[in-house]
């Protein structure tokens, strides 16, 4: 089986980037300025109290020891304890990955639905009036701050229409659904914007290619020929992008999480990044490093499903 | 079918065609008046755009303030004409790095492939799931805050976007006859790739450049949210966007008239984008 | 009798202080759960080891203390303790607890409690707040229904310092059989299931977006009504970081209370339908820090010069800020302390506008031709952001080039720590009902240096010291108005404005108090059916 073995090689690449990731993480994080202590103490503190919980924390060790005792910990599937929230990094991730998970996928569902359809229609309407307004929009919506837009969606479907809540998570697996669709939607709007331009482009590009005219001339049906070449080769790209973007999204959705009031991963980090929780960095980088590398593998095989020859 | 290139079809392809493509025009158009601005901003701005007015705070769009006032009772016209200084830098300085950079990566790793490309991938792996404020917070506690500060952050993550629309492109096209042909005549890889693969493979990347300095823009806007951006009192798009906030409800002009402005310089890359896409159809 | 006199004057204040607030003879209604939007979530509940406002401001709801603060955050009133004698020579504090006095499972609140309690919260090594209570010697039960404290030295504070979060009163042993090795272990563990002694135990944690707390039965006061207190079921806290979101929500009737509302939408708030814009008088105080190290990275500080300051002081028109950033709910400060904090002094505010005596002051210090300097801001955060705008116009009429540099918490706090800043953006809130625990940070050297800034006074460290014992409140007044006129005229500080706390609340709801020190108090709160 080729495709296992690709699989589990790539797999096995994991290892040394998770520990490059892992390596750089811990150090750079030790040498922003500030400590737990006094992030988190403020004004406050005072030196002896800031030099008291630093050296409770173990933070009074040199960095290489440090390091030492987290790789320990990490084999044995203890990621250490937030500092802030006193609770362990792996109970934490068990909270909020689920919920970024969630909310990713569903933007980027929401980013191709939204997205291919309507980069079909105005690649082959180019430079016609649908082209012009579906191209404008998606420019509108690209050009709008997520936090402008998550207001906007919040304030009309939230506040007056009442269709949806007016942020926060809610409880249960559906409810939990219905207060992720607008800010799903929210986050799919630049992502479906940028999308949408490079598939249309590309098709644009493939549709002029010569083996599309050879393939008409063989008076196949015009819908045919779509589906067989244009969309598997102007996919190639976008699929690229797709993963890529969707890879920043993860770690990277803290405005949307912060206007929605969803407790997601992304306000986390930054959360943990602002009071130096390192425990908490380390851990939610390793594990969206690991989640990042599972996309990044799914996008290299559709990839090769759409043009064997990249496998080769 | 022979699809390697001859060449005069190449020497053709240095002449610019006869009628230029109606987007690149447009696109051109917009930024060129943004240019303008952004180099002679006093000739246009009817104020000082960091002069206060305590009589005219937040004062709605009139005659004497078209876009009216901020809570500071600075003229949003004069600062939105100002920030096209810095918000045409932001998006140029921000991703023309990137795109270099990466292109010329990417073109190599696509054609090289095997072990160089395993590796690459790992890269960029490392690269997306490194937390992006970690670094935007080092570098800021190294170099102090500033604009500077976002290019180099942004710059560090931002050319394996096009490094890896890049190397998948170059790898179709490398198995496409033409390359074949290349190498058939004895070319050398360098001359193969970016001769010959890359301004094959280039669109994706340029098309992607073009939304990539609209997102810049954006990106600016969320770091002011975030307090990272651009510094007070300087005038910017997505930070006047950002202190508009409150006053959504009280003083819409605060942050309406800075997004327009977002949307126009956004529509202007766009279109360019689009034109030279077509360009560089036309020239094949 | 003194003492019996003392918590009758406290309950008739008390009476008269919550029907102002409540403004109403209305039937209280029982029942029901009231949605609260908080704009962070808390860390860590537990009284003695947590370190953020987060906690602090809702802890009371869950930990009675002896001794409470008034309404008003300025007096004291009987908590779980019903009476308290001081012996006469200040040393031995005797306090009689409250019968039928029980945690949240129902066993009664014991004498060794408190005293395992306050001991453990004295402790300099736990936590970050035994400061206020370094003068306890000792804490021992007599009986069921006594405590005695020994103080090491007289304390004018210690009743004060009794109805702080810290010294509140946790089950000795529920806590001791929490699982864990240390006593921050322990208090871990206990603090995710706590057993309370406070108007509420927490029902349910979800980490950064809900706190659930219900009514605790076993709860001591009563209500108007005669039954026990409190009147709402439950309160349901929700995490909404933004300011928006946060409204947006309260509007919707989602949530029936919202903290921290933008000054910039107060006005708007106090029109819009079903909505009382509350404004609870705070001890929060607006200022900059200001460096005055002779030298800075270097080089030489115009800073350090009291002139220099004074002219920078001159030259910030405050109410303009005050207009500005707060949209006029902030007054000018009268002294580095907020009026709402005891011994307060200054009737005027501290250097009104007066551009030419600025540029004077500054020309005398021979700084003629300005000079460049930077002031550290919070990154993203909205207010600083205004007033640093603000002080770049206002200074910048004087010659004094001022760069604002956003930074984020940890760095700055680092920056201010080494003393390396030039100037920063701060702002204060007390937390103790006496003025030791400001004057301790802002003006008394030996603590932290005075704001980190360098500046020393020997007259006022001595003051401070001399005040921290005296019993005599005539005396204490004096050594604190002699502090803070000091303080107020060569300190290191620019001081800006008071601000009350901004919260929006339903219509349907009555009797939610903020304290000055912040705390939100639930328990006499109710809803409309």
């Amino acid at each position: 089986m080729p495709l296992l073995s690709f699989i589990s090689r790539r797999l096995l690449q994991l290892i040394p980037t998770l520990a490059f990731i892992l390596v750089v993480v811990f150090v750079l994080v030790r040498l922003l300025p500030g400590d737990p202590a006094s992030a988190i103490l403020g004004d406050r503190a005072k030196d002896a109290d800031v030099v008291r919980i630093n050296a409770e924390l173990g933070l009074d060790k040199p960095v290489p020891v440090q390091f030492l005792y987290f790789v320990r910990n990490v084999f044995t599937g203890d990621l250490g304890n937030s500092i802030h929230l006193k609770l362990s990094v792996v109970e934490l991730l068990a909270q909020r990955l689920p919920v970024t998970l969630m909310l990713t996928g569903l933007a980027a569902l929401f980013a191709v639905l939204l997205a291919v359809p309507l980069a079909f229609l105005a690649a082959l309407r180019q430079g016609q009036a649908s082209d012009g307004l579906i191209r404008g929009t998606f420019q509108i919506g690209l050009s709008m701050p997520v936090f402008y837009v998550g207001l906007v969606l919040l304030t009309l479907f939230g506040a007056q229409l009442r269709w949806f809540p007016t942020g926060g998570y809610g409880d249960g697996f559906l409810d939990h659904l219905y207060h992720l669709l607008l800010p799903a939607m929210t986050l799919a709007l630049s992502l479906a914007a940028v999308l949408m331009r490079n598939l249309r482009a590309a098709i644009i590009g493939v549709v002029h290619a010569e083996y599309v005219d050879f393939a008409r001339s063989k008076g196949l049906a015009a819908r045919l020929i779509l589906m067989r070449h244009v969309l598997r080769n102007a996919l190639i790209s976008t699929v690229t992008l797709f993963g890529l973007s969707v890879g920043t999204l993860l770690g990277g959705a803290v405005i949307t999480e912060t206007v929605f009031a969803i407790p997601g991963a992304g306000r986390l980090m930054i959360d943990s990044i602002y009071g130096r929780d390192y425990p908490v960095v380390q851990g939610l980088t390793l594990a969206l490093a690991v989640i990042v590398s599972f996309v990044f593998l799914l996008t290299d095989i559709v990839q090769a499903w759409l043009d064997p020859r990249v496998a080769r | 079918m022979t699809l390697a290139l001859p060449p005069s079809a190449r020497r053709r392809a240095f002449r610019l065609p006869r009628k230029l493509p109606a987007p690149l025009l447009g696109g051109g158009f917009i930024l060129l008046c943004g240019l303008i601005l952004a180099v002679f901003p006093s000739l246009f701005a009817p104020y000082d755009p960091l002069a206060f007015d305590y009589n005219a705070l937040m004062a709605p769009p009139s005659w004497a303030h078209p876009f009216g006032t901020d809570n500071f009772g600075r003229d949003v016209l004069s600062r939105v004409i100002h920030a096209t200084t810095i918000d045409l830098q932001m998006a140029v300085f921000a991703t023309i790095g990137p795109f270099v950079f990466g292109t010329a990566i990417g073109a190599v790793v696509g054609y090289v492939g095997g072990t160089t490309e395993a590796i690459f991938g790992r890269i960029v792996d490392a690269v997306i799931t490194f937390p992006f404020l970690v670094l935007v917070i080092a570098i800021v506690a190294v170099l102090g805050p500033g604009l500077g500060n976002m290019y180099i952050a942004v710059g560090v993550v931002d050319w394996v976007f096009y490094a890896r629309l890049i190397a998948a492109e170059v790898k179709v096209q490398k198995r496409l006859d033409y390359a074949d042909a290349g190498r058939a005549m004895g070319y050398s890889p360098a001359r193969i790739i970016f001769r010959h693969l890359l301004p094959n493979a280039i669109t994706p990347a340029m098309v992607y450049l073009m939304t990539d300095m609209a997102l810049a823009i954006l990106l600016g806007s969320s770091l002011g949210y975030l307090g990272l951006g651009a510094q007070p009192p300087a005038a910017e798009w997505g930070v006047q966007i950002a202190d508009g906030k409150n006053f959504m409800a009280t003083a819409w002009w605060m942050s309406v008239f800075p997004g327009i402005a977002i949307v126009i310089a956004g529509l202007g890359f766009s279109l360019l984008g689009d034109g030279l896409a077509e360009l560089m159809r036309t020239k094949r | 009798m003194k003492m019996m006199l003392r918590s009758a004057l406290a309950a008739a204040l008390l009476i008269g202080v919550s029907s102002a607030a409540t403004s109403a003879a209305m039937a209280v209604e029982r029942g029901g759960t009231l949605t609260y939007g908080r704009y962070a979530d808390s860390l860590f509940l537990d009284p003695v080891l947590n370190d953020a406002n987060v906690d602090i401001w809702i802890l009371s709801n869950l930990y009675d203390t002896l001794l409470q603060p008034t309404d008003d955050g300025k007096g004291i009133q009987p908590g779980l303790a019903t009476e308290w004698k001081m012996s006469d020579d200040g040393l031995t504090l005797t306090l009689t607890l409250r019968d039928g006095i029980e945690f949240s499972d129902g066993s009664p609140i014991t004498a060794e409690d408190v005293a395992w309690s306050l001991k453990r919260a004295a402790n300099p090594d736990n936590g970050v707040w035994n400061f206020l209570l370094t003068s306890i010697k000792d804490v021992k039960p007599e009986g069921d229904k006594t405590v005695v404290i020994s103080l090491a030295h007289t304390d004018p504070a210690i009743l004060s310092a009794l109805t702080v979060f810290n010294s509140a009163i946790l089950p000795e042993k529920a806590f001791e059989a929490s699982k864990g090795e240390t006593d921050k272990d322990k208090a871990q563990a206990f603090a995710e299931h706590p057993i309370t002694s406070g108007p509420f135990m927490l029902a349910s944690w979800e980490r950064g977006s809900s706190m659930k707390l219900v009514a605790n039965p076993h709860y001591w006061d009563k209500g108007e009504d005669g039954k026990p207190l409190p009147y709402l079921d439950g309160i349901d806290f929700e995490v909404l970081p933004d300011d928006a979101t946060r409204i947006l929500r309260l509007q919707s009737g989602e949530i029936q209370g919202a903290e921290f509302i933008p000054y910039a939408r107060v006005d708007e708030l106090k029109n819009a339908d079903g909505i009382k814009m509350e404004l609870f008088p705070s001890t929060r105080v607006q200022y900059v820090t200001v460096n005055v190290r002779s030298e800075l990275d270097g080089k030489k500080n115009p800073l350090a010069s009291g002139e220099v300051r004074q002219a920078l002081n001159y030259a910030t028109n405050k109410q303009a800020i005050i207009q500005i950033v707060t949209h006029g709910v902030g007054t000018p400060m009268t002294s580095f302390m907020s009026t709402a904090t005891p011994l307060h002094a200054g009737d005027k505010p501290l250097y009104p506008y007066d551009l030419a005596k600025a540029k004077e002051l500054i020309k005398k210090a021979g700084y003629a031709d300005g000079f460049s300097t930077s002031v550290l801001v919070l990154a993203g955060n909205q207010d600083q952001i205004g007033i640093g705008t603000a002080l770049q116009q206002m200074w910048g009429q004087i010659g004094v080039k001022l760069e604002l540099q956003q930074v984020d918490n940890a760095t700055l706090t680092d920056q201010y720590r080494k003393g390396t800043f030039a100037m920063r953006m701060a702002a204060w809130t007390d937390d103790i009902a006496d003025p030791n625990e400001i004057t301790s940070y802002f003006a008394y050297s030996p603590t932290i240096g005075a704001l980190h800034s360098g500046w020393k006074n020997d007259e006022v460290d001595k003051l401070f010291e001399a005040s921290q014992q005296e019993l005599d409140p005539a005396k204490r007044a004096d050594e604190y108005k002699k502090i803070q006129e000091v303080f107020n005229t060569t300190g290191p500080i620019v001081p800006l404005y008071e601000t009350p706390y901004p919260v929006a609340l339903s219509k349907k709801v009555h009797g939610f108090l903020q304290i000055p020190l912040g705390n939100n108090i639930f328990s006499k709160t109710w809803l409309d059916k």
